[in-house]
């Protein structure tokens, strides 16, 4: 049977790659002594699937992920066991069964909902605000993008962000995943933000989407 | 005690991880960690190991002391590694001081700081880590304020010739941790409740079995600048013995050892199958200290490993021992853990081989799938040295090895081997090339007689090794000065034009200078601790990595200091000479080892007392203790 689990990431974990918490969620089916099911061949391997990789330094407030198991098992009881085996700042808060042929996660997500809390002075954010309101208004806003042992590569953050909206300090980011890559929403904070003030937000995944052409969305 | 328990969590978080590289080596609250509340603890250690997070997490002995200490309800231990450069410069920026990893308090602010002595080119890090965390690096000038400043400690293998860094350490713990360093706790916590000064304490704690106070030892230098003897207080010891686990079975292991979030170099769980080893390899310094050989019985063994798997998830088990394939009951255990865990997919790993076939045999079982390399350590090119530094090893052992390797699948080997041994000619140096050259010949008649079965394999390709040899204290080979860096050139020359014509042969050697260094602190004495200061303000760190190792400004360090380096690392001592860690006893006698030195001299072997008679070594008389060996038969 396959699960679909939600879980959160935060506090210092949010600094761990996308490789390192497969690895981390690997170890921890294994403690957890779950019944997963494993890929044949040489070299077997759980078979756990998560969706698109979050950037170092985000949270994670509703990631998915998707397990089969070798034997049927309440997804509450899934839920139980791994949490027992995960570390402080990792837990899973919601599980569900699927359907064994449900489409994968990584194809099927093509939206992300971001939240970046700025710890800033009034002026300064008032700044950024102004900034974030004209990034808004334009048709085109062009960044170059650094890329290790490439050359640089012209980007246009503005065609990358599907909506955003303030709650006091808190900026709420809509970006869509495209077949040409996606901006990062640290990009498009560190365009917001005066030069030398650091990474001066807590910025968060929120939300995982399949958006469809009608613009509906839905949590997969 | 009594000290702040602020955090410096938010400032790592905010401040420092999101700026560095690789930030998943500084989080702590790994899984498996213990939660310690540290206004209750009755005392606080912080424990340094002087490199990366992951060469420290690497080792066993810092997750034993993790386990020891905190096992211990009323005390608390946290980790603390060397930060990498880049780190070291934001800290610095942003004035954060050196934190533990595992809740991110201050080092400063423990009560006791451990740091664990693996290595002399780690020395510089040391010094390094205690000036991040805001310590003054001297021990006379952290005692003044009573007890403002932590107490910092050491202990480890370079803490058998302690003398370079005892300026800088108000205490050593000589031998193995487990036991004393619960006991040294104990005696800080009463000391403190009872209001006894800073020095008071060290002197109480010098009466502790196995623990070096060394303000309390004053070496006294003859006018030409030979160490004469130590001027020791009365109440000291005139001796440190080491300490020692005499029952490995009952001794505290971590089961539940800590996973790590960022890959480490030994990312697997581990057992530890023995301590010590015997084979009295002239050369080695871990076959004397370790001594004697306590191996653990197979049923531990299973119980351990079956723990240590479910409680951490690895799919990887490490059996670690100095020379695992010499446990008495190696190949049932293989078996038996094999038949215990491979059905999960877990393998099997041993840290060294043996060069012989057997051993050889014992990898091949494990490896079942991949096959990497194999590596095997002859360590010199002719019987004649073989016999000298009494590697227990012959020619037919190598070509065995070899064979059953060839046999088993592989086609890469990996040969260690030393340059600048005692006792050492040309003719030995050109007897590493012409073993090379019979390995790939053999390789070459195996490939050969494949082709007939119309299988084609891959080419034998080696990869030769060459360390320059580095004279430790406590070995039979104390006495003998290290080959000049001129002659090691030489060597090292000579070396390559013997290997340039060999085809699928690979040759590396050693940083010559880095070997030198190695030279100078390993038999060095205490007046080098000037030198370590000069280099540490010159900014010398992180030597051991290529990148960063700075042989120019050590160079300009000895120079400061006054100290000619290549008088301590060629220095031939005499036998009636006062060795700068006479003082140090390990239990192994030094009759003994000069007896080893002459036997050398003669290329005369001493077997191993696992196969042989009691050699005398002195061991077992001098801790009250003998070799342990397991049942040779495993229970089903």
């Amino acid at each position: 049977m396959s699960i679909r689990f939600v879980y959160q990431v935060d506090g210092v974990l949010k600094f761990l790659s996308h490789l390192d918490l497969l690895k981390l969620f690997n170890r921890a089916l294994l403690r957890a002594s779950l019944p997963v099911a494993y890929s044949e061949g040489f070299n077997p391997h759980p078979k756990i699937s998560f969706g698109p990789p979050r950037g170092v330094g985000q949270e994670g407030r509703r990631e998915l992920g998707d397990l089969q198991l070798k034997e049927p098992l309440q997804p509450e009881v899934v839920m139980q066991r791994l949490n027992l085996a995960l570390p402080k700042n990792l837990r899973v808060v919601a599980a569900k069964e699927i359907a064994d042929d449900a489409p994968a996660l990584m194809a099927e997500i093509n939206l992300a909902v971001y939240e970046a809390e700025f710890i800033l002075e009034p002026a300064l954010l008032a700044a950024v605000k102004d900034k974030a309101a004209a990034f808004w208004a334009a048709d085109r806003v062009e960044i170059l993008r650094k890329r290790p042992k490439k050359r640089d590569k012209m980007i246009d953050l503005r065609a990358g962000v599907q909506y955003l909206e303030w709650q006091d300090n808190t900026l709420c980011l809509e970006i869509p995943f495209a077949e040409t890559g996606s901006v990062k929403p640290a990009e498009v904070l560190q365009y917001l933000l005066p030069p030398g003030c650091g990474a001066a937000y807590r910025l968060a995944r929120v939300g995982l989407f399949v958006q469809s052409a009608d613009n509906q969305r839905r949590e997969p | 005690m009594y000290k702040t328990a602020k955090s410096w969590a938010a400032e790592v978080e905010s401040q420092l991880l999101p700026y560095v590289d690789k930030p998943a080596q500084y989080l702590g609250g790994e899984y498996n960690t213990v939660e310690k509340d540290w206004q209750q603890a009755a005392a606080t250690m912080a424990l340094l190991f002087p490199d990366l997070y992951e060469i420290g997490m690497s080792h066993l002995g810092m997750r034993i002391l993790y386990e020891v200490v905190n096992k211990r309800p009323e005390y608390l231990l946290e980790r603390v590694f060397a930060p990498a450069t880049d780190m070291e410069k934001l800290m610095r920026e942003k004035h954060i001081p050196l934190f533990s990893w595992d809740n991110y308090h201050a080092v400063r602010d423990f009560d006791i700081v451990g740091v664990t002595l693996q290595y002399e080119m780690s020395f510089s890090n040391i010094l390094n880590m205690l000036d991040l965390a805001g310590l003054p690096l001297l021990a006379a000038d952290r005692a003044g304020d009573g007890w403002q400043w932590p107490l910092v400690v050491a202990g480890g293998p370079c803490a058998y010739n302690p003398e370079p860094l005892a300026d800088f350490f108000d205490l050593f713990i000589i031998g193995e941790g487990e036991d004393v360093e619960p006991e040294l706790l104990d005696l800080y916590t009463e000391c403190r409740r009872a209001g006894l000064s800073r020095e008071q304490f060290l002197h109480r704690a010098a009466a502790l079995p196995g623990i070096y106070v060394p303000q309390l030892y004053q070496p006294v230098y003859t006018e030409d600048g030979r160490l004469k003897a130590m001027q020791i207080e009365p109440d000291a010891p005139a001796r440190v013995q080491k300490r020692l686990v005499q029952d490995m079975n009952t001794a505290l292991f971590p089961e539940c050892q800590i996973v790590p979030f960022a890959q480490i170099v030994h990312d697997r769980a581990v057992i530890e199958v023995m301590r010590g080893c015997n084979r009295g390899c002239r050369f080695c310094q871990a076959g004397i200290i370790y001594r004697p050989v306590r191996e653990k019985s197979p049923e531990v063994l299973r119980a351990q490993a079956a723990k240590a798997l479910t409680a951490t998830g690895y799919d990887e088990l490490g059996m670690i021992s100095l020379s695992t394939a010499d446990y008495s009951c190696v190949s049932p255990l293989i078996d038996q853990l094999l038949a215990d865990h491979s059905a999960d997919g877990v393998s099997v790993s041993l840290p060294s081989l043996r060069v012989d076939a057997v051993s050889v045999g014992l990898a091949d079982k494990l490896q079942t799938v991949r096959k990497g390399g194999l590596t095997l350590a002859p360590e010199a090119g002719t019987q004649r040295l073989r016999d000298i530094i009494n590697k227990g090893v012959n020619e037919e052992d190598i070509f065995a090895a070899v064979q059953a390797a060839l046999t088993a699948g592989w086609n890469t080997i990996k040969l260690y081997f030393m340059a600048g041994l005692p006792y050492e000619t040309d003719d030995d140096l050109r007897g590493i090339a012409q073993l090379a050259r019979q390995i790939l010949a053999l390789g070459r008649s195996r490939a050969a007689a494949a082709d007939m079965d119309a299988k084609p394999r891959r080419p034998l390709n080696i990869t030769v090794s060459v360390a320059f040899f580095v004279p430790k204290a406590h070995t039979p080979f104390q006495w003998f000065g290290q080959n000049s860096r001129t002659e090691l050139q030489r060597k090292r020359e000579l070396l390559f034009a013997e290997f340039k014509d060999i085809r699928g042969a690979r040759l590396n050697c050693h940083d010559i200078e880095l070997s030198f260094l190695e030279g100078v602190f390993s038999r060095g004495d205490r007046r080098l601790g000037q030198v370590l200061l000069a280099a540490h303000k010159l900014g010398c760190k992180f030597d051991s990595w290529h990148e960063h190792f700075a042989y120019d400004k050590w160079l300009q360090a000895f120079d400061q200091a006054g100290i000619d380096p290549a008088e301590y690392a060629e220095r031939q001592f005499a036998q009636e000479d006062c060795l700068p860690w006479e003082h140090i006893d390990c239990g192994v006698s030094k009759k003994w080892l000069w007896q080893e030195w002459e036997k050398a001299a003669r290329a005369e072997k001493t077997l191993d007392c696992r196969q042989g008679p009691c050699n005398g070594c002195g061991i077992c008389p001098a801790l009250g203790c003998e070799n342990r060996y397991c049942e040779s038969e495993v229970a089903e």
